[in-house]
């Protein structure tokens, strides 16, 4: 599922840099400002494990054909997602240089595909509150390993579509990429669940969430219970909701209408002009749709644009709602400590 | 030869490729990480249908690769044997787009010009990357890394990773050898060993790691304060990248196979016409 540069745009490539590179930094912080984190040395072993175990061959009854594990929720199982995703992050960054499997470019898009979605939605959100019984662990690595990989996988549709260098249709594009990433996560999930259940057995201490979760922290799962609703939410209101959407204007374009009888503005002014060529260059979805030139006309393709907008609309909500929280936690920490009072209680 | 020890061969030869002595080589890495990724950017803000534009991007590795020293026939099949997998998402286009477009007087189904497009970047943009490391080798990266301020952390953790791999491939491909001759030489791990041989290898892993971790800081290793100076900027670096920057950007603005064309179609035009008077 590795991207290559081929298929990003520069402004793609730039936009999921950045939010890979913020996400880098809040791994740091916390790792650093975590006492009880795993070491490094020991978190660049059990990386090269990941990368190492991709080069073994899982014979699949009944197919012929053979499957690997999935190396993020391992990571963040046995090492924690903060320090899990800079691992993945560090293993993806192998792969794009040494193997080409990626590239310079599309590394932010790799990372955020296959490492942000595996330790920080599967993980807490599907695999934590699962887990926690074990005979629901392996269900829980399956379930978790499934979510990832489909949620990476529609990202590399979404991604490669905001690029524009490629002209396969949405419709088409994640027909090709969800149903086979369904399988490969099934696949993945099912033998990260058999060595998981393994290393459970034999070296239980090694298997991080026993010790991260506690089992009467109710808040906490409460918290998951609430994140996992509103993504599902904002999806299903930005996917479906988002077709019945009105295509007349609204109040203000209304007005604006009334009086000078057009919903845009005019203005003569250079500047106005200037910012107006600039936007019109760099807006990937002008008017909530695709751009005219990258998709054929007609209905179908205005309401896969309108669908379109409005799952990227709810996913980059949320993933502003989660960079503005780590800000103001980041601000939090670089707090002088209050006199009298713990590092722990300043960091909550 | 097995997966693991191709793998590991690979990153051998790009280790020796960054032990040759060049002036190339002797930049600083992060000029040549902002050179590989200007080039990867601007190669890649070409439009979809974009196939004649992209033909001067051809010197730059071309070049760098005879300065540097590097011979280009390995490069060049690594990327090859790479390419296949842009070569499934792009082969759709001609089937799908049917539209037709013009490149001059050439007429083709928009498809085919993005099919071959998606593959020249393809190409060009592994070539680079593939070339970059090879100049660099991992010790330039971490350098580049270093000077570029990214934290410690992650740097340190990128060169472990890329260290223990090196064992590790050799401990896989023992313990893979060793079962394909105790399994009556099956390819792959069947249901049954599923969970015990990897997961074993990775209880061993663990251990093994924890005791380098222990070794390393009873000899006072800390990740957040790693040891080695940072090359400081020259004046060749600066004009090196100032070059590149400005061809790379030309390029970009300015088709050279169009202007080279034409002309090329005026001077001949003009003789023609000269021809004609004279005649």
């Amino acid at each position: 599922m590795h991207m290559a540069d081929a298929l990003i745009s520069p402004q793609v490539g730039a936009a999921l840099w950045i939010a890979t590179a913020a996400t880098g930094a809040y791994c740091i912080k916390k790792v650093q400002h975590d006492e009880c984190e795993t070491p490094t040395a020991l978190a660049g072993i059990l990386g090269a494990f990941v990368f190492a175990a991709q080069m073994i061959n899982f014979s699949i009854p009944g197919t012929g054909s053979s499957g690997h594990i999935g190396g993020g929720l391992l990571l963040s199982i046995l090492l924690g997602p903060h320090l899990g995703f800079l691992a993945m992050s560090a293993i993806l960054l192998i792969q794009a240089l040494f193997f080409a499997d990626g590239g310079l470019l599309s590394y932010g898009c790799n990372v955020f595909n296959l490492a942000f979605y595996t330790c920080f939605i599967a993980y807490p959100l599907i695999y934590k509150p699962l887990a926690k019984k074990e005979k629901r662990s392996k269900a829980a690595i399956v379930l978790a390993s499934v979510a990832g990989l489909q949620l990476g996988a529609f990202s590399v549709v979404l991604e490669t579509l905001l690029s524009g260098k490629t002209e396969l249709p949405f419709g088409t594009f994640i027909l090709l990429m969800q149903p086979i990433h369904l399988a490969i996560g099934l696949v993945e999930g099912l033998l990260t669940a058999v060595i998981v259940g393994y290393v459970q057995k034999t070296a239980p201490q090694l298997i991080r969430h026993t010790e991260r979760i506690p089992e009467n922290d109710k808040a906490a799962t409460v918290r998951q219970k609430i994140m996992a609703l509103f993504i599902l939410a904002a999806l299903i209101t930005g996917g479906l909701i988002s077709w019945f959407a009105s295509e007349n204007p609204d109040g203000l374009e209304w007005s604006i209408a009334k009086v000078t009888g057009s919903t845009e503005l005019s203005s003569a002014s250079s500047t106005h002009a200037l910012f107006s060529a600039i936007q019109e260059k760099i807006a990937i979805l002008p008017d909530y749709s695709f751009k005219a030139s990258e998709t054929s006309s007609g209905q179908s393709a205005s309401r896969f644009g309108t669908t379109f907008s409005g799952i990227t609309g709810a996913l980059l909500t949320f993933v502003l709602l989660l960079l503005t929280n780590l800000g103001i936690k980041t601000f939090s920490w670089r707090k002088k400590p209050v006199p009298g009072s713990t590092q722990r209680d300043n960091l909550d | 030869m097995t997966t693991s020890t191709k793998q590991g061969y690979r990153f051998r030869r790009f280790e020796e490729f960054a032990c040759i002595s060049s002036r190339i080589h002797q930049f600083h890495p992060a000029v040549i990480l902002l050179a590989a990724f200007s080039y990867i950017t601007l190669l890649t803000s070409f439009p979809a249908t974009a196939v004649i534009e992209l033909a001067p991007y051809f010197l730059f590795p071309i070049l760098l690769a005879q300065f540097a020293r590097i011979p280009l026939k390995p490069l060049f099949a690594s990327t090859l044997k790479v390419l296949p997998m842009i070569l499934l998402i792009g082969f759709l286009h001609p089937f799908l787009d049917k539209e037709l477009a013009y490149h001059g007087s050439m007429e083709l189904n928009r498809g085919w010009f993005i099919f071959i497009s998606l593959m020249l970047k393809g190409f060009l943009t592994i070539l680079m990357n593939f070339l970059m490391i090879s100049i660099l080798g991992i010790g330039g990266l971490q350098k580049a890394m270093k000077s570029m301020k990214i934290p410690p952390l992650f740097f340190m953790l990128f060169t472990l990773i890329y260290r223990y791999i090196m064992l590790l491939l050799e401990d896989l491909y023992r313990t893979l050898r060793a079962y394909e001759l105790r399994s009556g030489r099956k390819p792959r791990l069947t249901r049954n060993e599923w969970g015990s041989l990897p997961g074993g290898i990775l209880i061993r892993t663990y251990e093994q790691g924890l005791r380098v971790q222990h070794a390393m800081e009873l000899r006072g290793f800390n990740p957040a304060h790693p040891y080695g100076s940072v090359q400081k900027l020259s004046i060749p670096d600066i004009v090196f990248i100032m070059l590149w920057l400005s061809l790379v950007v030309l390029f970009r603005i300015y088709s050279l196979p169009e202007v080279l064309g034409s002309v090329l179609v005026a001077f001949c035009g003009e003789g023609a016409g000269l021809g004609v008077l004279h005649g």
